[in-house]
């Protein structure tokens, strides 16, 4: 690393050189180099016209200030002098460590997609205009926290600026040599005395010209300056190929090619640092990779070049590769530089310098003046963006925060404030290059400038936490952010500036010694007894662990106010929520007037007018049409406007003296800040898919209950019927051997087994027919006659078919002829054949299973309902015992007593009722006589206990509660309606 | 495809900070040469180089889903920003993408 522009007389010009010094006066250097910056003030001047050009007609298209490789250019400003000449140095001293300050960018840029990306899409969204305003914006657009920043900043930018300058004017001073200088060595330039004749300050003067004429031209607008953008660029291109020629001097002008250079070189310790790992100190290689990634996103004038100045997204998909290819460039002219300077220019030689002095030892005095005004465009393109960017920090959060507290500022005098912004900025430059040029008189002659470039870069770092984990942590606050900075900072002045102070011997000397208060576990190169680590180290670590626990840590025990819950939300959710996502969390009102009078005074008639235009335009309203109460979106828009003048924290300020009723709009904060729309949006689809998954597999279940009882009715049937089958095919089968086994059987006896095989075949038979009938009905292929049925008729019939059963059991059979029914009301829809089926069958069980003394059966009609009438099958028997009365319709139930059955039918005659008469659109049930229909008791129904035969179910039935005996079958069936519509059925 | 490129551009980082940290390089480190130049200085240029290219050509393809992105929010936007310097001034040919 550099030691600096130390001990000017040590870099006097190496011997034998002298001869070449008549040909670069200082006259001629001073011309060439004010011939180059008016250059750059040309080109500067012809891109801000053709911007605005283009911006008019675009058309016309094709600005080139707007291509990605303008955009990287300009992000080489990274490269400074500190690089042009101190990379050289470093690498001379230090060997390959210089590496590291370049390696850090590459590796921030390879990772573009995740930091950079989100930082430069959150910058367009809120028209952030620096580093402290992002950070004050991020943090609920705090005030004290980006004056905080701008002033950490500027602490830690303004010797780095002197460092510039400094080395302008080393480099002049050695490359016009000791014709600066009479006999006596005092300052001879003829034309000039005291400050005036210091090239510094004239470096100084020109770049503050140069700034205020291209970096305050305007404020806002996302504060792109596209002309100091492509002077930068410029200067990349002239300090690269500078450096470029150099090296390739080195190479093939000093010495034979690159294996001559390292071979001729081989004898020396300082190559042998420079191509090996040979005392090189691991924990500082990476604490400066570290740091160098750390700066290339914090320091402001980084911030300000990659986030602000970025016109498209997409410009860093070309940067993440060609700002890498030109840091290795610029990478691997420092090595044969640093070869050559150390082996062929003399010991005494600044090793800072030997850009400058190889070409002067090489007799090049051309190459010497081009080496200079390379160093002269790093310097210079440094100077010039720090400056902007300090100078938008410092007016838009120092100055600003303190005019909008004065009295008058916010009153309704027609002062234009853009104006006073513009004065503020240019102040401001002037400001913080007297403060550079000053810092740098002071410390012409003392050490301190060493280390200031990695001490400046430790500095800009106490940003970093604040800033990543401001993008990606919602749970960061304002005030841990704030303990954060303010810790790191301490921590970071007392181990690595106290120091250098010390070794300067302006102050803290003895504080370096003892430590703080007299205790030597708090020295700051040994804070708590870390006492092995190298300087640099050991204060980054300190301040970083510090900041980073500070940061966490009150993050942890503060909470958020409303607005730093919005604003955290909408940095951390970038790419889900736009600029307008969160428009109407905030909700407010304001008069249209005030508004715009606001708007005007900020940003300028022309603009004011614009923006209200555009919005209206926007919105489908007429030209003038905003209406007096402007909606919460334009005022939202208005305040982003503000800000890309005057800040984040100002814009708001402004705002809230006009604004009426703010709110935030709370559940809109809390949908974007417990977790994104989209994720909301995702987990919603998630549950209706669980619960569409949890329904379907409820769904399966029961089918699968279904399935499994259908199956084990399927099994159960199945027996059964084996069962059925089984019996009279066992009595057939004995009856049978018994007739061929036994010769001697009289013929009587013969019959009579004879007699039995046929009526158990023919029982089978039934059961075959039965079963067959059934399964024809169950598959729907069974053939159906449905059509009006007189039921009278159908009745009558059904009762003539049962006389002969019914007089051979002795059953007396009474058929009740639909008394009172009309003919019409007698009309049923139905399949005559197979209502009669079911009738004979509830009529044949009542018959044969009635044990009853005075054996009774009647078939009657019921009273129906509405759409259907009713016929009733009852008896006088013994009744269905309870425990039969669930499955009395099922296959294979009997309701009757098992014994008393052995002669009846297939055990299907009810199942298959029941689903004839189902499927005739009626319905069969077994109503129990004084409870399912209380009138029911009437005449024909014989008294309790006269008819109640003698059998064991009498307990049971006195158990229902029911006083009557017997069962009644009703049958319902639809009514036929007059109509024809019946044929359809 | 498009899954594997932005896992590719956040791990690319991540090998590459591994890889410029000492204990790989040092591995070269051992005095050899390679056409007389020190193979500590090739290796790590080579590295360099590789991570140029595979930067390169990830980006490449990332660049389509930028678009998307960045058009999705201008719409959200929904004002437009044509204010003299924003991104009315027109875009390089070299830029312009043929979308579709």
């Amino acid at each position: 690393m550099p030691t600096g522009w130390a001990a000017p007389a040590g870099w006097a010009a190496p011997t034998g050189a002298t001869g070449a010094e008549g040909m670069l006066t200082p006259g001629l250097i001073l011309a060439i180099a004010a011939g180059y910056l008016g250059l750059l003030f040309l080109l500067a001047f012809i891109s801000d016209r053709r911007q605005a050009l283009a911006a008019n007609r675009p058309d016309r298209g094709a600005s080139f200030v707007n291509s990605p490789v303008i955009y990287t250019l300009s992000l080489a400003v990274y490269c400074t002098s500190w690089t042009f000449y101190g990379a050289v140095g470093s690498a001379a001293r230090n060997g390959l460590e210089y590496l590291t300050i370049y390696l850090g960018p590459t590796i921030v840029f390879m990772g573009w997609w995740l930091l950079l990306r989100k930082l430069v899409r959150i910058s367009k969204n809120q028209k952030i205009t620096s580093i402290a305003d992002f950070l004050s914006s991020r943090y609920g657009k705090s005030a004290s926290l980006s004056a905080l920043v701008t002033v950490i900043a500027v602490l830690g930018i303004t010797p780095y600026i002197s460092l510039q300058l400094k080395a302008v004017a080393s480099s002049f001073e050695a490359l016009a040599g000791d014709s600066l200088f009479d006999e006596g060595g005092v300052y001879a330039a003829p034309w000039a005395t005291g400050v005036f004749a210091d090239s510094a300050f004239w470096t100084a003067v020109l770049m503050g010209l140069f700034v205020i004429l291209f970096g305050t031209r305007n404020t806002g607008a996302d504060e792109r300056h596209p002309g100091v953008v492509a002077a930068i660029a410029f200067e990349s291109v002239v300090k690269l190929i500078a450096l470029a020629a150099v090296a390739f001097f080195a190479i093939y002008g000093l010495n034979g090619g690159l294996q001559d250079l390292f071979a001729r070189a081989d004898w020396h310790e300082g190559v042998r640092r420079l191509t090996t790992f040979e005392g090189t100190d691991d924990s500082r290689w990476l604490t400066t990779l570290f740091l160098s990634g750390a700066a290339v996103l914090c320091l402001p004038r980084q911030f300000q070049v990659a986030v602000v100045e970025n016109s498209k997204e997409k410009h860093l998909a070309t940067a993440a590769w060609l700002f890498p290819l030109y840091l290795l460039l610029v990478s691997l002219c420092v090595i044969p530089i640093a070869i050559a300077g150390m082996t062929q220019l003399p010991e005494t030689v600044n090793p800072d310098l030997y850009v400058l002095l190889l070409p002067v030892a090489g007799d090049q005095n051309a190459l010497a003046m081009f080496a200079f005004i390379g160093g002269l465009s790093a310097a210079t393109s440094m100077v010039i963006v720090s400056s902007i960017a300090l100078s938008i920090m410092i007016s838009n959060h120092i100055v600003t925060p303190i005019l909008l507290r004065l009295p008058n500022s916010t009153s309704d005098r027609s002062r234009d404030f853009s104006e006073t912004i513009l004065l503020t900025r240019r102040l401001s430059i002037v400001a913080i290059l007297l403060f550079g040029f000053l810092y740098y008189e002071l410390t012409a002659t003392t050490r301190p400038l060493a280390s200031i470039g990695l001490i400046s870069f430790a500095g800009v770092a106490q940003f970093l936490p604040a800033l990543v984990l401001g993008v990606y942590w919602q749970g960061a606050t304002r005030a841990g952010a704030l303990a954060g900075l303010v810790a790191g900072f301490i921590v970071w002045g007392y181990t690595l500036l106290v120091p250098t102070f010390a070794n300067a011997g302006w102050a803290f000397i003895e504080v370096t010694q003892q430590g703080a208060f007299g205790m030597p576990f708090l020295r700051p190169d040994a804070l708590f007894g870390l006492n092995d680590l190298d300087p640099l180290v050991h204060g980054v670590l300190w301040s970083m662990i510090v900041n980073v626990t500070c940061l966490t840590l009150v993050s942890l025990v503060t909470s958020q106010s409303p607005l730093e819950r919005l604003q955290s939300a909408i940095f951390v959710d970038a790419y889900d929520t736009g600029s307008s996502g969160v428009a109407g969390a905030i909700q407010r009102s304001a008069r249209a007037d005030d508004l715009f009078e606001l708007t005007r005074r900020i940003l300028g008639p022309d603009r004011a007018l614009k923006i209200f235009r555009d919005y209206a335009a926007s919105q489908g309203l007429p030209r003038t049409g905003i209406g007096p109460t402007p909606s919460p979106v334009l005022i939202g828009h208005i305040e982003r406007e503000l800000a890309s003048s005057v800040g984040a924290a100002s814009a708001r300020s402004l705002l809230s003296g006009i604004v009426t009723g703010e709110t935030i709009d709370l559940d809109t904060v809390i949908t974007l800040l417990d977790e994104t729309q989209q994720a909301i949006r995702y987990s919603r689809e998630l549950e209706q898919k669980s619960r569409e998954l949890e329904d379907t597999a409820a769904q399966l279940r029961r089918a699968n209950d279904q399935l499994t009882r259908l199956d084990k009715m399927k099994d159960d049937f199945l027996s059964q019927v084996s069962h059925e089958l089984r019996t009279p095919m066992t009595s057939i089968r004995s009856f049978a051997e018994i007739l061929t086994g036994a010769e001697r059987l009289d013929e009587k006896e013969a019959m009579r087994f004879l007699e039995i095989i046929r009526g158990e075949s023919e029982r089978l038979t039934r059961l075959l027919d039965d079963i067959l009938d059934m399964s024809r009905m169950e598959s729907g292929q069974a053939l159906w006659q449905v059509g009006k049925v007189d039921l009278s008729v159908l009745t009558a019939e059904a009762a003539r078919a049962m006389d002969g059963l019914a007089r051979s059991r002795g059953v007396s059979l009474q058929q009740n002829p639909l008394a009172g029914a009309t003919p019409e009301q007698r009309l049923a829809n139905a399949d005559p054949d197979r209502l009669k089926q079911v009738l004979v069958n509830l009529l044949s069980n009542a018959i044969k299973f009635n044990t009853s003394p005075k054996p009774k059966v009647w078939i009657e009609t019921g009273r129906g309902t509405d759409s259907h009438v009713e016929i009733l099958v009852r008896d006088n028997g013994p009744g269905i015992p309870d425990q039969d009365v669930d499955t009395l319709f099922t296959k294979f139930s009997r309701g009757w007593t098992e014994s008393a059955n052995r002669a009846g039918g297939s055990g299907l005659g009810l199942a298959i009722s029941k689903q004839i008469v189902d499927h005739l659109g009626g319905s069969l049930r077994l109503l129990r006589p004084g409870i399912d229909r209380p009138g029911i008791d009437r005449p024909g129904i014989d008294r309790p206990g006269i008819d109640r035969p003698a059998t064991d179910k009498t307990g049971e039935t006195g158990e229902t509660g029911a006083d009557q005996k017997g069962a009644i079958f009703s049958i319902l069936l639809p009514r036929a309606a007059n109509s024809t519509q019946q044929a359809a059925e | 495809m498009k899954r594997r490129v932005r896992d590719g551009a956040i791990i690319l980082p991540i090998i590459a900070a591994v890889l410029f940290a000492p204990p790989f390089l040092q591995a070269f480190d051992f005095g050899a040469s390679v056409f007389g130049l020190p193979l500590l200085l090739v290796a790590l240029t080579f590295y360099w180089v590789v991570g140029i290219l595979l930067t390169a050509f990830v980006s490449r393809k990332l660049v389509p889903e930028l678009d998307l992105d960045s058009d999705g929010s201008d719409s959200a936007d929904g004002m437009g920003r044509a204010d003299g310097m924003g991104r009315a001034g027109g875009m390089g040919g070299a830029d312009r993408r043929d979308r579709g």
